[in-house]
């Protein structure tokens, strides 16, 4: 590898670095006398623009019991205001009214049968109140009162506006730390965003929330219990947070989800969603001035409210290792899961380059685990930079007839370099200049930079952006090695080995291979796989002869040599049995 | 600390004293007045240029950051891959940039990109054949093209990146049948497809896989009578021409030339063709044939798509089936747009095994009375509009510029309509209601459904008796069998 003069490489860093203040977002910050804050970038590239807010609340600021609350008021903020989606408020928030009374009485008979599943009188409050007489009427009613509120309701109609306004791309998310709602429109309707997003944060009113939350468990179905590792990755998570709030799902516990009612959706709507706890982003074609102004104008109406308690728990130091074995139709796989620090934690920028020197086509997992072991397929790190608490990831998934213990000890030897070897600066600077030029591909697509803020502002400070890519370039080797070294420890961690479920038996191959030194397994797996590809008996017959004239010095030069020859004979058997197929 | 105490007090004082102003705000959206957008499409004109040897390259320029985008597609059809060795098209454009040059190995080009914060990454996910792709800051440009032309023109497809590909290529093939999403994707293609557009690899033909088949493949597609540049970013034509002049020089043309790759369909009967997997929800997929996107009626089906299920919550059948009935979060339709020859239009839900029947009756249901020409007026102007509004954000950055032109000229309709974007929002305009139901009468023909079912084949197959519906309500029904993710020979039936 050519070796860059030492001044040229200088000049070069100060460039990129000299390139790496001007990536700036250029960010306008506006707080409202409500105690809103507004971010504004002004992009004319092209006719469009995209509006955002983002809640300052997710999942971990749910309570027990009430799981998957924060995910299923984002869905409730679709469903229209006093003004928006409905024909006549007044008999709509009597019908409301009115089907809450039955929904409670059904809560009331549910008490009674939930204990029933407790003791094992039923397999699920479902089975149960599906049994119930008492609770089969009340249903009966409530769903009579559903389909004469939906006379009353304009469907979707927030939906609506927006189409016919030009949205293409608008939705929603709820993460464990945040929830924000997005839409880009074309350039002329900046006040219809800012109309219909003030009136559904000031005004919501929730309607077809049961429905809804059937939609949100058909979400859970898809997404959690239909998928191969779902429900196992629900375990794992909450294995591995012990106390934080990140140990329940964000979609919510499914016997939690199935009870959430207009109350809760309420009360947390009004302790989460007041404009001290929501911020205001707008990225694209218009006028910063007339964007401030029209911010004042409809977010500046909402009430200032108290408030909202911060989460108190911190996670505990982990003090033994954790394990998980998850028996799924997936491919055997190793993954680390490592506690560490979050949003604006001092060593954040050491963790985010440790995953960037494992990670991409010249990341250490590929050139030491994917081509020169070849223990993986492909392997990855991942640093999840959380508002309360971070976790550090390690990934690999085995190649070939590699076990899960060869692989967990690959990825073992790549931790142990980082903690003991300095990492090399010029590696340390490829990956700094990696960063330097992404802050600029940020830069150049407003909507990636408009979720920049979003992730940022969601978790507490919109700055945090650009002080965390200072962070990453003041990293040096000596971080790496402290952080690392304090981190990255088995009782830290908890480490789980996915297995394939139906447990195909080993290979005849694999379970030679497995006889050989662990030193020769490399060598022999890919002499195995030249072997293999050989189509011409005559060269095989050669090979043999030659492997066959060997003398071994030891036994396990004794051993790799038998074991080719195995391989040999076995691939002129597998020629000879084509020959007679054709 | 005191006067921090003072401040704080203060600060939230205000913060909750605040009276929210009250605004004159209009009542209701739709009485808001705003200003005029007008918006013309680039012209190709502005931007196109022919190179020496003949090869079009388009540059759109974009200077607020200092990168520049570098894409250049080859032209080459995966369909013409021998039988033997079905990834080879694959294998040799993703290694094209993974796999070395004559000059350099594999890992001195990466390492140099990487170390320049740049990428040069190539694959095949154009619809014409293979993609090389570099992205640089400015000031790295004439470095990356280097790199860039050495690996286009003289790969070195290393063996030991070969077998890198072919390992995880493999690993990949064992996980065809386990994500109830990727089995359903593999087989409704099966199913619709005829043999030279569904071709999946196996595991005999990657391992038969050589550096020198794709030397050959490479040979055979990769000269200058099959290539196109789109450039965009930080340059001038001015400056990006010559460079690429200069790397294409002594380039000799070859023989090969692109055939337009239409699909071949050999759809099966319609009815009802069932996939067993023990989940507790139903994949759902309803399969009909589409349109070809110069179809005299491409406009009011387009529209049609939008009002049953393209435009999201706005959109009948999630209205009715999402909204209203609770039974699905993801339900929608879509009407492949394909650049050659017709696509499909398909619908697509999940929902709890015990509601999938009556889901299935409901998409039906709303397949009917579309055709019937229940088409509500607002909600086709809505759709209208969205179109027509939503227009420029189909020109969003310099880059999607450049791939807009560059797939208007492969696919030849630059020279057939070279009006289409100018003429694109009064063609949507124009669509009526009778518009739409005559499309719909068309293609929403009930009779001819496929219907894709992956999911728990027992419980799914338990008559709905509350709705009085059975699978056989939708067609006669096929049990399918599950391939063997290596092989792709059938298994048997459990």
């Amino acid at each position: 590898m050519p070796q860059f003069p030492r001044t040229g490489l200088r000049l070069l860093l100060t460039l990129l670095a000299l390139g790496a203040a001007q990536a700036a977002l250029p960010v306008k910050e506006v707080m409202l006398d409500n105690g809103m804050r507004f971010l504004f970038i002004e992009d004319h590239t092209s006719p469009s623009f995209m509006g955002a807010w983002v809640a300052h609340v997710g999942s971990s600021n749910e309570i027990p019991g009430q799981t998957g609350l924060t995910h299923l008021l984002e869905h409730m903020m679709f469903k229209g205001s006093k003004v928006i989606g409905t024909k006549d408020l007044q008999k709509d928030l009597d019908l409301i009214a009115r089907q809450e009374e039955l929904k409670e009485r059904i809560r009331q008979r549910s008490r009674t049968l939930r204990e029933q599943v407790r003791q094992g009188r039923a397999a699920s409050l479902k089975e149960a109140q599906e049994a119930d007489t008492l609770c089969q009427r009340l249903e009966a009613e409530f769903q009579q009162l559903v389909v004469e509120q939906r006379d009353n309701m304009i469907p979707n109609e927030f939906d609506q506006i927006m189409q016919k306004n030009g949205e293409l791309f608008g939705n929603a998310f709820t993460s464990d730390d945040m929830t924000a709602y997005f839409n880009v429109l074309p350039a002329n309707k900046l006040e219809l965003w800012y109309w219909l997003e003030s009136d559904r944060l000031t005004n919501p009113v929730f309607r077809e929330l049961y429905a809804e939350r059937d939609v949100v468990y058909e979400e859970r179905r898809m997404r959690t219990e239909s998928t191969p590792t779902g429900m196992h990755e629900e375990a794992v998570n909450s294995i591995f947070w012990q106390a934080s709030p990140y140990h329940w799902p964000i979609i919510g516990w499914a016997s939690d989800v199935s009870e959430l009612s207009m109350a809760q959706a309420q009360d947390y709507y009004h302790r989460w969603y007041g404009p001290g706890n929501v911020t205001g982003i707008v990225v694209g074609d218009f006028k910063t001035d007339e964007a401030v102004q029209l911010a004042r104008r409809y977010f500046g109406r909402m009430e200032a409210r108290q408030d909202p308690p911060p989460v108190v728990t911190l996670e505990p130091r982990q003090i033994g290792e954790s394990r998980y074995v998850g028996a799924a139709d997936v491919n055997p796989t190793v993954n680390f899961r490592y506690h560490c620090g979050g949003f604006k934690h001092v060593d954040s920028g050491a963790l985010e380059v440790i995953a960037s020197l494992l990670n991409g086509d010249t990341g250490r997992l590929q050139r030491k685990l994917v081509q020169e072991s070849k223990t993986a397929v492909q392997a990855y790190a991942y640093y999840e930079r959380k508002k309360l608490e971070g976790a550090f990831q390690l990934e690999a998934e085995a190649a070939g007839d590699i076990s899960n213990q060869e692989l967990e000890a690959a990825l073992d030897a790549e931790v142990l370099r980082l903690v003991t070897e300095d990492v090399p600066e010029r590696e340390l600077q490829k990956v700094k200049n990696g960063w330097l030029t992404n802050a600029y591909r940020e830069q150049q697509n407003p909507i990636r930079a408009a979720f920049t803020l979003i992730e940022n502002a969601g978790m507490g400070d919109w700055r945090e952006q650009e002080a965390y890519a200072k962070r990453i370039q003041d990293v040096t080797a000596a971080d790496i090695k402290r952080v690392a070294g304090g981190l990255l420890k088995p009782e830290n961690r908890l480490v789980t080995w996915w297995v394939r479920k139906d447990g195909a038996a080993p290979s005849p191959e694999a379970a030679a291979l497995a006889t050989l030194p662990a030193e020769l397994q490399g060598p022999a797996r890919m002499a195995l796989a030249q072997i293999k590809q050989v189509g011409d008996p005559a060269q095989l017959a050669a090979m043999r002869a030659q492997l066959a004239s060997q003398t071994p010095e030891d036994e396990q030069e004794k051993a790799f040599v038998g074991f080719l020859l195995q391989s040999v004979d076995a691939r002129l058997e597998a020629l000879k049995a084509e020959g007679a197929q054709k | 600390m005191i006067t921090r105490t003072l401040l704080l007090s203060a600060l939230l004082g205000a913060r909750l004293g605040v009276a929210a102003p009250t605004a004159d705000l209009p009542a209701h959206p739709d009485q808001l007045q705003f200003p005029p957008l007008s918006y013309e499409p680039p012209q190709a004109a502005a931007h196109r240029h022919v190179l020496k040897n003949g090869v079009t390259v388009f540059v759109v320029e974009d200077h607020r950051v200092p990168l520049v985008d570098v894409s250049i597609t080859i032209l080459a059809d995966d369909r013409q891959e021998p039988a033997g060795l079905l990834g080879l098209h694959s294998a040799t454009f993703d290694l094209l940039s993974d796999g070395g040059s004559q000059a350099h190995d594999a890992a001195w080009i990466e390492e140099e990109t990487a170390y320049l914060g740049a990428y040069l990454e190539s694959g095949t996910d154009d619809p014409y054949g293979g993609n090389l792709r570099l992205q640089t800051l400015t000031k790295d440009l004439e470095h990356g093209l280097e790199l860039a032309f050495e690996v286009l023109r003289t790969p070195r497809f290393q063996a030991d990146r070969l077998r890198e590909w072919q390992d995880k290529r493999l690993a990949s093939f064992k996980e065809r049948n386990d994500d109830p999403e990727r089995l359903e994707r593999m087989e409704w293609r099966r199913l619709v497809y005829d043999d030279q557009t569904f071709r999946p690899a196996t595991a005999a033909s990657v391992e038969a896989l050589t550096p020198q088949t794709l030397k050959e493949w490479h040979a055979r597609w990769t000269h200058p009578g099959n290539l196109l540049v789109r450039v965009s970013g930080d340059v001038t034509p001015k400056q990006i021409l010559p460079l690429l002049e200069k790397h294409m020089k002594g380039w000799k043309k070859g023989s090969s030339s692109f055939p337009n790759p239409e699909a071949g369909y050999a759809a099966v009967k319609p009815g009802v063709y069932l996939i067993h997997k023990p989940i507790n929800q139903t994949r759902v997929r309803c399969i009909l044939p589409g349109l070809d996107r110069d179809d005299p009626q491409w406009h009011a089906a387009w529209l049609m798509n939008e009002l049953l299920g393209g435009a999201g919550m706005s959109s009948k059948l999630l209205n009715r089936i999402r909204t209203q009935e609770g039974l699905a979060y993801s339900v929608g339709s879509q009407l492949e747009e394909r650049t050659f020859g017709p696509g499909i239009f398909w619908a697509g839900l999940q929902t709890k095994v015990e509601s999938t029947q009556y889901a299935m009756s409901l998409l039906v249901d709303e397949y009917r009375k579309m055709a019937a020409g229940e088409i509500d007026e607002e909600a086709l102007e809505n759709s209208k509009n969205q179109l027509i509004q939503a227009f420029p954000t189909w020109f969003a950055s310099a880059a999607t510029i450049a791939n807009v032109l560059a797939d208007e000229e492969l696919s030849g309709r630059s020279q057939s309509n070279p009006r289409f974007f100018q003429e694109l929002r009064d063609q949507v305009a124009r669509v009526s209601k009778a518009d739409v139901q005559a499309a719909a009468r068309r293609m929403l023909q009930t009779d001819n459904l496929i219907w894709v079912l992956v999911g728990d084949a027992q419980a799914v197959q338990a008559p709905d008796a509350g709705h009085g519906l059975s699978l056989e309500t939708f067609g006669p029904l096929t049990r399918l069998p599950l391939y063997d993710p290596l092989t792709q020979e059938p298994l048997p039936l459990d």
